[in-house]
């Protein structure tokens, strides 16, 4: 196809056009092979980061005031150092 | 951004996570001062949005402890705090009650799988909502959720002597 359109008398500017395209096109497939590439690599992280298993936990056993949440709350209230001057 | 708001909401419980995350008190406030001094050279790239300035506190504070315990080459459990320093207290609990609880607190989290006490102590302490904790941590929302009841589970584990239900 990029042959014919060369042939068709759009010259230079057509083949010029041609060879950019493709290029690109040719760009393209590599940028899409080196990302399949990157996915392939990666897949085997993905399922070792994913390996615990997600079951759907209750909104209930989430609360941060339970019994323990509270507890952490009191032995955790301590104060915030004084706030830095800031240059203006 | 109004940096004292943001300062009065998050640096108390950044410090309280810090603390429950390894660090000593005296560490926890260096680390706490030098992120908003930082937050404040970056105020002018900031939008408001309380959740963007929480995440970015946060995760300042994370690099600013990782810089500091590998420059240490130690993560310290020991409560260093004295009684004094406890300050303020929940109701009807003396400063030394709380001194207890937290050295027990700060053994149980070492005890626990790093995963599970970050997600637990950045859900509980540093009160982040688990799409903060999401994005902080990497993972799924479903998965923060599940480090969260694991590490509950295996805390009231430890302290059982507590009955902690």
């Amino acid at each position: 196809m990029e042959i014919n359109l060369g042939t068709k008398g759009f010259g230079t500017v057509g083949m010029m056009s041609d060879v950019t395209g493709a290029a690109d096109v040719k760009s393209a497939g590599q940028k899409e092979a080196a990302s399949a590439k990157i996915e392939v690599k990666s897949a085997p992280l993905d399922a070792l980061k994913q390996s615990e298993p997600v079951a759907e936990v209750p909104e209930s056993a989430l609360s941060r005031d339970d019994e323990l949440g509270r507890l952490v709350s009191t032995a955790f209230c301590l104060p915030a150092p004084p706030m830095p001057e800031f240059a203006t | 951004m109004n940096i004292e708001e943001q300062y009065k909401r998050l640096a108390p419980r950044l410090t309280n996570w810090l603390v429950a995350s390894g660090s000593t008190y005296h560490e926890a406030c260096d680390i706490v001062q030098n992120t908003f001094l930082k937050i404040w050279q970056m105020r002018d790239d900031i939008r408001d949005a309380d959740d963007e300035v929480s995440g970015l506190v946060f995760t300042i504070a994370r690099n600013l402890r990782k810089n500091l315990v590998r420059d240490n080459a130690r993560l310290s459990f020991v409560d260093e705090i004295k009684d004094e320093d406890a300050g303020a207290v929940g109701p009807g609990a003396l400063p030394s009650d709380a001194a207890y609880l937290r050295r027990r607190l700060a053994e149980a989290f070492s005890k626990l799988p790093p995963i599970l006490r970050e997600a637990y102590t950045l859900f509980q302490i540093g009160e982040l909502s688990i799409r903060e904790i999401a994005t902080q941590t990497g993972v799924s929302e479903s998965l923060v959720k599940v480090r969260i009841f694991r590490a509950k589970e295996k805390l009231r584990e430890i302290l059982a002597d507590l009955h902690v239900t």
